[in-house]
């Protein structure tokens, strides 16, 4: 009898008896596990949306399309249920949680993300003119000064663009997705590959292609290290320094995001037919127009009225000084009418400036030779007086 | 007629090289002004007439030879020049002054008219103070000379820092 249970227990703990223990009834194989998301997300609160297009940019199937209501007086994200892969991008890309896609917004909480995009911004701090308008623009206040330049913190970025709507410098706020960094990757195998068997055949000189060495722009290197895998000579990312280079230039091809680079790059206001201009009957001569502006020679101190003016060639219309003016003295008007006033306070600075010089440097002149003058008349004179002297004696 | 002239193209050449030099004319306010005393021991008479007519004292009789005078304490006021019977003392004259790139030297004889500019005196007291002959004075607010007591030697001109007075006398 005591051999009998022995082989019972035994044969229940063989596999197949097992499947027949743990077996699911067909019901029970249908139900999602719990945290298993079949629906789509829905617009839940459609008066919160502010069209930020985030939702948008997260989607991997670009399932969503903003659409523009009557009804809102804006566009409010329209979901193709089809083409949804119920990730839940939207929701957790979402900066006012307006989405909702089962009840991920409660599960989740207040867990901290990255927030999931396609396309990321970044800041040129060689063309970044510091105005604020990008942080004003903000709808997540992700931007920040940092002391040298404005920087967009990239994990809380929903890349909506408005900042790139509201700088007004052109280019100064880049670009770049998944697919130019994948391209990127490419092109530096490429480039690798190619140099690999031009040395084996000729000995075809890479050197030199470019006039300099190139320099890194702090702000924009996202350390992805392209630079570093194509360069012969070496790169020091960790201080952002070009060690050894050879000149070949395909360190500037394999940059995704242009960080490095040659040369200077001008700073070119996207409004260039309106520009402010400073009203001399009502500025009070305070200056904090002059000193706030971020951008060289843009705002100058006339010699002759003491009162500032604007260059409207070198202003890129950010507006500062506009804001920070204490008696709104600052206005916006057309390109001539700055240009004008530019023209005849820099003629007048110009001849003042150049009639100082030519003082300055006379009445300097002047002196020394003054000096000189006078010890070498003494000396002749006192010659003079000896050889008189000596002539009377004879 | 100037005694000499002489031309400061150099000098003025080597600061202003770049330009032409007709365009630039210097003319310096500032006389230079040197005088010489000598007295010719060969046909000095040793009368020692010189030592007692000086108004400073400063000429020592050194018999059997010539007297000595004190060159630096002298201010050239021709006392001495006047008395001397045989005429052996002389007294150089001589001042140079910049005019149009030139070095103009004149040679002049005994003061013979002072001036002195009411509107340069700064009322420093110098020439007060250092007037040989104690023939200036103020009063008033303003600088006097006695000219009883002065001699014309022109050595308050010579001390004046904003050249308030001068001296005329006639050109050799």
């Amino acid at each position: 009898m005591a051999s009998a249970i022995w082989y019972l227990y035994e044969l229940t703990k063989k596999k197949f008896i097992k499947k027949f223990l743990n077996a699911k009834t067909d019901k029970e194989y249908t139900l999602p596990p719990k945290r298993y998301r079949k629906v789509p997300p829905t617009v839940v609160y459609p008066e919160k949306c502010i069209s930020c297009g985030a939702c948008e940019g997260s989607c991997p199937p670009f399932a969503i399309e903003m659409v523009y209501y009557d009804d809102y007086d804006k566009k409010i994200p329209k979901i193709d249920t089809g083409a949804c892969i119920s990730c839940g991008n939207c929701v957790e890309s979402c900066p006012t949680k307006v989405l909702n896609i089962g009840n991920l917004i409660e599960e989740t909480g207040s867990l901290p993300w990255n927030v999931p995009k396609y396309t990321n911004l970044i800041i040129d701090e060689e063309l970044c003119v510091n105005c604020g308008s990008c942080k004003l623009a903000c709808p997540v206040d992700v931007i920040e000064y940092n002391g040298i330049t404005h920087v967009i913190d990239t994990n809380g970025c929903i890349g909506c663009k408005k900042c790139i709507e509201a700088c007004p410098v052109e280019d100064a706020i880049k670009t770049y997705d998944e697919a130019l960094l994948k391209s990127k990757i490419r092109l530096c195998y490429k480039l690798k590959f190619n140099r690999m068997i031009k040395e084996g055949e000729n000995g075809d000189s890479v050197e030199n292609k470019i006039p300099e060495i190139p320099r890194i722009v702090k702000s924009l290197c996202i350390t992805c290290e392209n630079c570093v895998d194509v360069c012969p000579g070496s790169i020091d990312l960790n201080n952002h320094r070009v060690v050894e280079c050879i000149q070949c230039g395909d360190c500037i091809e394999v940059c995704p995001t242009g960080s490095m680079r040659i040369g200077g790059v001008p700073k070119i206001s996207k409004i260039k037919d309106k520009c402010y201009i400073i009203y001399e009957d009502k500025c009070i001569g305070c200056r904090i127009c002059y000193k706030s502006c971020n951008v060289e020679d843009a705002i100058s101190i006339s010699r002759e009225t003491r009162l500032p003016y604007i260059n409207p060639d070198k202003c890129v219309r950010c507006g500062l000084c506009f804001r920070e003016c204490p008696v709104e003295a600052i206005g916006l008007t057309d390109n001539e009418d700055t240009l004008r006033i530019y023209n005849i306070r820099r003629a007048k600075d110009k001849f003042l400036s150049m009639i100082k010089e030519d003082l300055d440097e006379f009445s300097k002149k002047y002196v020394l030779s003054k000096s000189d003058l006078l010890k070498f008349s003494e000396n002749k004179v006192e010659e003079l007086l000896k050889n008189k002297i000596k002539i009377n004696n004879k | 007629m100037p005694l000499e002239i002489i031309s400061t193209k150099e000098i003025i050449k080597e600061h202003f090289n770049d330009k032409d030099l007709n365009s630039i004319d210097l003319t310096l306010d500032e006389k230079i002004i040197k005088k010489r005393i000598e007295i010719d021991a060969k046909k000095c008479i040793t009368c020692n007439i010189c030592v007692e007519v000086c108004p400073l004292k400063i000429i020592s009789s050194n018999i059997p030879s010539s007297p000595k005078i004190n060159h630096e304490k002298c201010v050239y006021c021709f006392s001495c020049l006047e008395a001397c019977p045989v005429e052996v003392i002389s007294i150089k004259y001589l001042t140079g002054r910049i005019v149009k790139n030139y070095l103009i030297v004149n040679s002049h004889g005994k003061n013979e008219e002072l001036i002195y500019n009411n509107k340069k005196c700064i009322m420093c007291l110098v020439c007060k103070k250092n007037c040989p002959f104690g023939a200036i004075y103020e009063s008033e607010g303003k600088i006097k000379f006695d000219m009883k007591k002065c001699t014309l030697c022109g050595y308050c001109g010579y001390l004046c820092p904003s050249n308030a007075i001068d001296f005329k006398g006639p050109i050799k």
